[in-house]
This record gives C-alpha cells, sequence and structure tokens, in this order.
C-alpha cells in the first residue's frame, strides 16, 4: 500500500484525506516515534494509518492488550525521549484516567486524542456528541491542569496536531485534541504545507545544556516569580531523575515536605501561561451585541446562521474558542461584557461550555444553550433562536 | 528520605555494598524500611550485589517497580540503576514502551504476586506472549502485604488472612504456568531460601533474548507468618503445626515445603498439594524476540517506497 | 563479632539487626554455631552471636551474609577488611 511515499512528510500540496487520517499524518509531521492504542469504533483509522505510516519512518505502532496497557506504553516511551501518542474515544478514555492523572504528575509530555462518541455506556458507537468535555478536564485522582483543541476541520486536524504537539512538548501536560466520530470520518481538503515550514513550526525533543541537568521539573524561578518548565527528562541519558516517583516532588524528582509548592507548580503553570496558550477566533464580532460563543464542529453551522441574520441586519457575530480547556475567562469576559445576550450552541445536553461561559458573563446577560445529541445543529436552529433573542 | 539510616550509629568496617544502594549512597549506613525478617531485603541486596558486580550499564537496564511492599526497594537498589515507579499492574505495560521506544534497553520489572497476577494478569500475559526483552519478578510472599496481609491470588489453600478469617477456600494461581502458558522464553521459580539458585538465575535471565520470569517465593512474617502454622504445606502427614513467627522459622518452612523440579515429577498429586516446585522450568533462547521482529517489519516498510 | 585464624572474620551491625524476631541467620547457618542471644540493640532487638566455643566451626560459606535482609552479617576477608578500613566511609 503506497498511502504515504515512505517519508515522514506528505508531498506538499492538496489531499483529500479523512479526518483520522489528517490527524495521524500531523502526528506524523510533528515528529511522532511511538504510537500505542487500542482499537475503538470512532479512532481505528487512526492506528490503522499508523500501522503503515510509522514504521516506514523508523517509528514503532503497537496495538496494546487494552487500553490501560496502551496509555502505560506510551507513558513508558515518553520517558524514554520519544514523542509519543494514543487515540480513543470516551470508553478508552475513562479506562486511561488514572494513568493520566500518573503522567500529570511526572509531568510526562503527551499526546492523546479523543474522538467522542454519543452517550454514557456504549452508546450510539458512530453519532458525535462532546460529552467527555467535563470528563477531560476533571479526569483522574488528584487536581492538574490539561490543555485541550476542538479542531472543526480536516486542515485543523492536520494543523492543531502540530500545536498541540509543541504544546506537550512546552507545557509537559497531557494535551487532548477533541474530535468527534462525524469529524473523524470526514473527507475534506487538506492543504499541506512545504516540509521546511512545517520543520520550522515542531519543537524536537532534545536535552537541555548539561549544566542545566540538575532541574528537572517544574520549579518557580524566585528572582522572575513565574514558572520554568525545563525540558523532558529521558530515561537512558544523564538527564534522568534519581527516580520517577508520581508523589509530591521537588524540581529534581525526591519528594518534597511541601506538597503545596508542588501543586502550585503543576496547576499554575498553565494558569500563569493561559494568554500564550488559549488561541481563539472571532467572526464580525466587532459591532455585535449578540455573541455566539461554541467550538468544534458547531462552529461551522453558526457561520451560516450569522450570514443570514447579518442580512437581517440583526448584529450577531462568533466567539470561537480553538483551545476548550484552559478556559479562557480574560477573552470571553471582554467579549460578553457588553453583550446583549449570548447563545451557546453545544453537541452536549449539559452545556459543559455554557457553563463555563455563564460563571463569566455579568448576571443580567442571558445565556441561551441549544443543546444538540448525535446530530447537527442545523443553521436554522440557531437561526431561529438569534430571531427570538433579537426580537 | 530515610531517616533511619542516620539514626543509628555507623559500625568499624561497613558491609562493603551498602554504599552502593540508594539509600546507603546518601547516609553510608542504611537500614531498610521492612519489617524484620521479611525477604524482600534480601532480594534487594543481591540485586544490589548482582548490578555492581555485573557493572550493568545503568542506562541499559532501567528498573520498573510495581506498587507493594517491593516499592521500598527504591531506597534498596542500585543507586545509578534509573527507576520507575509504575501503577499497581500496569508495570509489564510501561516496560513494553520503555523497551520498543529505545530498543537496546533491557527493563527489570519488579511486581509481586497481587501485582502481577491479579490487577496486572492481563499486561503479565501479553508481555509473555510477544516474548519482550524484559526481566520480570514475581515475589510470592502470597499476602498483600503492603495494605496489611489479605489474601492474595497465590495464598495457599487454608491459610488464614485478614480477609479470609476463616479459611483461604479459593484455588491459588500458579505465576509460573500462567508464564508458561503465556508462552515467556525462560521461565523459573526460587525462593529466597536459596540465594545461590536466584543468583544464577537472575545471570541467565539478563543474557537471555526475550521474556523471562522469575518467581521468588519470599516470607512476609509480620502479615503471613504470625497467622499461620507451619504445617500449611503437610496436610497429607496431618502435621501438627507451630505459628512461624520469625523470620528464621519462615526460612525453614520454605525450605521444607519447597520440591525441586526434578523430584516432583515422581510426587503424587496429593503430596504437591500446597508445595513450591522450585527450578527452570522452560529455556528457550533461540525463540524470535519482539523487538528484533519489529525491527524486520521496519525494514520490510521502508523498502516498500 | 568474632576472628578466626584463617584469615577471614565475621561480623555484625549490632544495631542494624532485626533481631529475634529476623534470626534468619540463626536458621540459615548450615553449621548451626549462631543463637539468639541476651544484648539488646537500638531496635530493641535481642541480637544473634556465636555460640560458645563454636567459632572454629565457620567455615565461611557466606549463607548468613546472603540472607541477612539488613546486610547486618557479612564476612570480610584479611585483603577486603583492610579495604573495608580504608574506604572509612
Amino acid at each position: 500500500m503506497n498511502i504515504g511515499n515512505g517519508k515522514r512528510f506528505l508531498p506538499e500540496g492538496r489531499h483529500l484525506m479523512m479526518g483520522n487520517v489528517a490527524m495521524a499524518e500531523g502526528a506524523l509531521s510533528s515528529g511522532l516515534k511511538f504510537f500505542g492504542g487500542y482499537p475503538i469504533t470512532p479512532s481505528t483509522e487512526v492506528i490503522e494509518h499508523l500501522a503503515v505510516r510509522l514504521p516506514q519512518v523508523g517509528g514503532i505502532c503497537m496495538q496494546m492488550e487494552d487500553e490501560l496497557a496502551s496509555i502505560n506504553s506510551v507513558i513508558g516511551a515518553s520517558l524514554v525521549g520519544a514523542k509519543s501518542m494514543t487515540a480513543t474515544s470516551g470508553p478508552g478514555l475513562s479506562l486511561m484516567v488514572e494513568t493520566i492523572s500518573m503522567a500529570a504528575n511526572l509531568e510526562v509530555p503527551f499526546v492523546f486524542c479523543d474522538v467522542q462518541r454519543n452517550g454514557p455506556g456504549t452508546g450510539f458507537v458512530t453519532e458525535p456528541h462532546h460529552n467527555d468535555i467535563g470528563l477531560v478536564r476533571f479526569s483522574g485522582n488528584g487536581e492538574f491542569q490539561v490543555i485541550a483543541l476542538a479542531p472543526m476541520t480536516c486542515q485543523e486536524l492536520f494543523d492543531l496536531t502540530i500545536t498541540a504537539f509543541n504544546y506537550a512538548e512546552t507545557y509537559r501536560c497531557p494535551v487532548y485534541i477533541l474530535s468527534d466520530a462525524y469529524l473523524g470520518h470526514l473527507h475534506e481538503i487538506v492543504n499541506i504545507p512545504p516540509k521546511e515550514e512545517i520543520r520550522k513550526r515542531v519543537i524536537d525533543r532534545e536535552l537541555p545544556p548539561p549544566d542545566q541537568f540538575v532541574k528537572k521539573f517544574t520549579y518557580k524561578d524566585d528572582i522572575t516569580g513565574e514558572f520554568v518548565i525545563p525540558r523532558p527528562p529521558q530515561m537512558g541519558t544523564d538527564y534522568c531523575p534519581v527516580l520517577f516517583l508520581h508523589q509530591p516532588h521537588n524540581y529534581e524528582g525526591l519528594p518534597t515536605p511541601k506538597p503545596m509548592q508542588f501543586m502550585k507548580a503543576i496547576m499554575d503553570k498553565i494558569n500563569k501561561n493561559k494568554d500564550k496558550i488559549c488561541i481563539t477566533e472571532k467572526y464580525k464580532l466587532d459591532d455585535a451585541d449578540i455573541v455566539i460563543i461554541a467550538y468544534g464542529l458547531p462552529v461551522r453551522s453558526s457561520y451560516r446562521a450569522v450570514d443570514i441574520a447579518r442580512k437581517e441586519n440583526i448584529k450577531v457575530g462568533i466567539f470561537r474558542l480553538v483551545t476548550v480547556w484552559p478556559f479562557p475567562d480574560k477573552q470571553v469576559k471582554e467579549v460578553v461584557k457588553d453583550a446583549r445576550a449570548v447563545i451557546v450552541p453545544e453537541l452536549n445536553y449539559t452545556g459543559y461550555i455554557a457553563e463555563q461561559v455563564e460563571r463569566v458573563t455579568k448576571l443580567g446577560t442571558p445565556v441561551i444553550k441549544i443543546p444538540k445529541v448525535c446530530e447537527f445543529h442545523h443553521p436554522d436552529d440557531i437561526l431561529n433562536v438569534i430571531r427570538e433573542v433579537a426580537k | 528520605m530515610p531517616e533511619i539510616g542516620r539514626m543509628l550509629p555507623n559500625e568499624k568496617p561497613e558491609h562493603p555494598y551498602v554504599i552502593f544502594s540508594y539509600g546507603g549512597s546518601m547516609y553510608k549506613n542504611f537500614a531498610t524500611r521492612f519489617c524484620s525478617g521479611c525477604g524482600y531485603g534480601i532480594i534487594g541486596h543481591i540485586f544490589t550485589r548482582l548490578f555492581e558486580d555485573e557493572k550493568l550499564d545503568p542506562h541499559l537496564y532501567p528498573t520498573i517497580i510495581g506498587i507493594g511492599c517491593y516499592s521500598q526497594m527504591l531506597l534498596l537498589v542500585h543507586a545509578k540503576s534509573q527507576k520507575i515507579l509504575a501503577l499497581h499492574g500496569r508495570a509489564p505495560a510501561v516496560a513494553t514502551g520503555i523497551k520498543m521506544a529505545n530498543p537496546n534497553m533491557k527493563p527489570i520489572i519488579f511486581s509481586g504476586d497481587g501485582d502481577c497476577l491479579g490487577i496486572g494478569g492481563n499486561h503479565f500475559i501479553h508481555v509473555c506472549r510477544r516474548n519482550l526483552d524484559c526481566v520480570i519478578f514475581i515475589f510470592n510472599n502470597s499476602i498483600y502485604a503492603m495494605t496489611g496481609g489479605q489474601g492474595a491470588p497465590t495464598t495457599l489453600y487454608g491459610a488464614t488472612s485478614s480477609t479470609t478469617p476463616y479459611k483461604m477456600f479459593e484455588n491459588r494461581s500458579d505465576g509460573v504456568q500462567l508464564a508458561l502458558a503465556a508462552g515467556a522464553t525462560y521461565v523459573a521459580r526460587t525462593t529466597v531460601a536459596h540465594p545461590r539458585t536466584y543468583i544464577k538465575y537472575f545471570k541467565k535471565a539478563l543474557n537471555h533474548k526475550g521474556t523471562s520470569v522469575i518467581e521468588v517465593i519470599t516470607p512476609c512474617v509480620t502479615y503471613f507468618g504470625r497467622k499461620n502454622l507451619d504445617n500449611l504445606g503437610a496436610e497429607y502427614i496431618g502435621l501438627e503445626g507451630k505459628k512461624m513467627d520469625t523470620g528464621g522459622k519462615m526460612i525453614d518452612w520454605i525450605k521444607r515445603n519447597t520440591v525441586r523440579i526434578n523430584q516432583a515429577k515422581f510426587m503424587s498429586e496429593e503430596e504437591l498439594f500446597n508445595k513450591y516446585v522450585i527450578g527452570e522450568f522452560r529455556y528457550q533462547p533461540d525463540k524470535p524476540e519482539y523487538s528484533e521482529e519489529y525491527a524486520k517489519i521496519q525494514k520490510i516498510a521502508m523498502k516498500e517506497e | 563479632m568474632d576472628n578466626k585464624e584463617k584469615k577471614f572474620k565475621l561480623f555484625l551491625n549490632k544495631n542494624r539487626c532485626g533481631g529475634d524476631q529476623c534470626a534468619i541467620c540463626v536458621s540459615v547457618c548450615p553449621t548451626g554455631i549462631l543463637e539468639i542471644g541476651d544484648e539488646l540493640n537500638m531496635r530493641v532487638a535481642y541480637i544473634p552471636r556465636v555460640k560458645e566455643g563454636k567459632a572454629k566451626y565457620c567455615t565461611s560459606c557466606r549463607r548468613c551474609e546472603f540472607g541477612c535482609p539488613e546486610w547486618c552479617i557479612y564476612v570480610l576477608e584479611e585483603e577486603e577488611e583492610k579495604l573495608a578500613e580504608k574506604a572509612k566511609i
């Protein structure tokens, strides 16, 4: 089979690709070396594609015996210095949460692709349902911060995977890509940039200069006061702590009697860098008094709804969240400051992000949820709500 | 870190290997945190002694330690070896990731009977099935010792523990047979009472290409010895047992209760009940090893431009 | 704890020893020259000692050294002992 040409980077230009395959190619061009996965319905194409492509570039693609083994082998590989990733869906994620909380303690960089599917239990296996948003943020025992990106097109699946790997390398925390059953199986045109351009964007995994071998975990720099995140340690080299212990530890990896200092290090390394991490997009928002806040696929149907509403000269705009977690409080607060109403179309019933938006909006402005499960927001659904609010 | 090392005064000529253990390298006089009479201290020392005598390169032999009483071996194992504490039962899975990411490494996995045959059974079976190049130790003290002496998959029939107060009625699982069935290519069982055979098997496992599973029977005095009589393996004689409340009595019980593999052939089923059969069960050095096979796959994939 | 004219010495690190609850060296010794004494150490345990006049039967087989969980009892050859003395830690 000659899907890729045996090289790590696809030839430059336009390709027709499935969402899952685009994400796999994105991972490959950002230097993926180890993939441990387990087949689960919406995300099997990822492991199938990587099983062909990874050996071509000298990487390892392993289908493990269960999800627990796949996430643990990903942690093991990442500790030895191999960029690693796993892809699963809702039930797989709920099996892997214990290991993710261990990885957050050891600050192991890895990328986690969650192709979400319907409902609690098995659910409709091929239907999209953004129900893992809460599980992604609050998964695993203990508190830790995660970064979650929500692409909406196959092109973004390719680009955001490279961003996800860069975030994993710099912030050394679990990084999620929240695609879903439709986006994973969607075939779209993906423009692959030239090789040099990608290579410039990718942050490689290499050791720091030998004189900085002492500090291996996040610590608070006393002079400047903000958090320094060193390069990830690698087993098999001298840049390795004496023992990888998932207990509160100081910057050298030894257990510390001050767990609060460790907790600050894990949590604030993301909270303090929110403006560097959060990616958001605006669409016709400058004079809008009704604001639509959305992420993932609902954004595409709300584009159409906004265009029609603008023709009926209703002032409405979209504020799109590309990084769902950490939730960009500041930016959302500015956008929603003088809005008459806020509409949050979400592909789940409880409206996880709608609650976050309510937390940030003033008491007066109403936040209207448009819940949809297993199917898409038709532009008319959003349009009717806009018209009601505009009256 | 261990305060007990600093508390005790340093004796005249110190034991030559204390300096190499991690705790010893910091305090020069390190006492293990295990209960007195426990077998894990013996295993940790023999590992450090071998790590030092064989001059193992610490970059190539990471130790992956599961969760259990032997997690204390992080302080006892050789100072320079690179150690990672895995989750309960997930040590073989972490070792797979480590081995595949860096094929010239040979991970050494410490796991206990509950850790390896209980919660981590699935990972253990599949690592043996793949014949991954690693050394898996199963420390069988037939009890969940760290959490207070509960019954384990390998608790002997008729033994009492905190969750089997009347009698252990379940059939016990056997790590060696499980490894043989799963396809490990070097399987052996030994006990702490025979440290020389333990050293021999460990050296052989280090040079063996493939999964080597070594089950080590260790005494647990505080939770197993004190609660059980020493006629456990001798039901057919109808011996009247006494409590095994010291390390020495448990070592004697282990010696009485182990049967060499050649002798086991001639013993009847009734005599072998509740006995440990020690020896080398399988040694196939020429079986294909997983990471080499995968290297061949990579060659095939790269040629197929 | 004791020495021999066969150029080796048997040492016991008194305070680290597990004492009577351990007593592995007592049961492991093939010639049975060890016994639990009545001297208490810092871990409040009765530590072993060589039986009266049985010192010469020790063959330095090191079973007690390999069997001791606390690295307390060990046999040092003459040169080794100097080495250990020199490397006074």
